[in-house]
């Protein structure tokens, strides 16, 4: 087991456990007290600045949520701030309408114990 | 443009209507809602588990989470960049599908994991790119 020695912060995860980021998940929700017409009036806009960021490369996947409230992006981006940046371009997000959390991803580390014993990279 | 109403967004405000009717609460009309092709999965740790108790489990977890994968239940599979849990995005169309597909694995066996489930599906406003086709 490695031993917890430069991390030794707080939550007790030791860096190896951390992916190198490849993704960021984002998760953008309605803001309580917004009416849906105060949307659907940004929908073209937003349709088109969205097209426009997928065609670019910088929306890896795209998906609607399963119960209407809001949508899921996999952004091509390295860090939170890159994918705040991306997402604060949209018209939606100028309009201070959604809520958006952050959620930076990459490779499933836990398989790296597939690889067996030998020198730790 | 300032004058037409485009198809879908007709039906996207006559949805709104309706669910302010049904008084449902926030959320997007029905047009909006897609069909349910997966199942995001954001697995954390439980507050106070240590890593620890985590890794104690881990290879039982890897067994089991490769054979669902090879199985193809897991469409995709990430490590959150803080290092402290999983998303996966599930084949199957329903929450409780996902749920007890989770619920084979260790760490959720041994009751040291958080789960929340997002049914995914497509991105439904593609469809105003041309109302006309997609309606």
């Amino acid at each position: 087991m490695p031993q917890q020695t430069q991390s030794g912060t707080a939550s007790g995860v030791p860096s190896a456990a951390k992916p190198k980021v490849t993704g960021v998940l984002v998760i953008e929700t309605a803001k309580q007290g917004i009416s849906p017409q105060q949307i659907v009036a940004l929908i073209p806009e937003e349709i088109r600045a969205t097209t426009k960021l997928y065609l670019d490369g910088k929306i890896r996947e795209w998906y609607s949520r399963g119960d209407g409230k809001g949508i899921v992006f996999l952004l091509d981006a390295k860090t939170e701030d890159e994918a705040r940046a991306i997402m604060e371009t949209l018209p939606l997000a100028k309009e201070h309408v959604m809520d958006s959390q952050y959620i930076p991803v990459g490779p499933l580390m836990p398989l790296r114990a597939l690889l067996g014993a030998g020198p730790q990279s | 443009m300032k004058f037409t109403i485009p198809l879908f967004m007709a039906v996207l405000l006559a949805g709104f209507a309706a669910q302010a009717q049904s008084g449902a609460a926030r959320g997007l009309p029905s047009a909006a809602i897609p069909k349910t092709t997966a199942i995001l999965v954001i697995q954390t740790p439980k507050q106070g588990v240590t890593f620890q108790q985590v890794m104690a489990v881990i290879p039982d977890e890897i067994q089991a989470t490769v054979k669902l994968y090879l199985d193809g239940k897991i469409r995709e599979w990430y490590s959150r960049g803080n290092g402290k849990g999983v998303i996966f995005l599930l084949d199957v169309k329903t929450e409780d599908e996902a749920r007890e597909l989770m619920e084979t694995l260790p760490l959720a066996k041994a009751q040291l994991m958080d789960s929340e489930y997002i049914p995914v599906g497509p991105l439904m406003p593609l469809r105003a790119l041309n109302p006309a086709a997609f309606q």
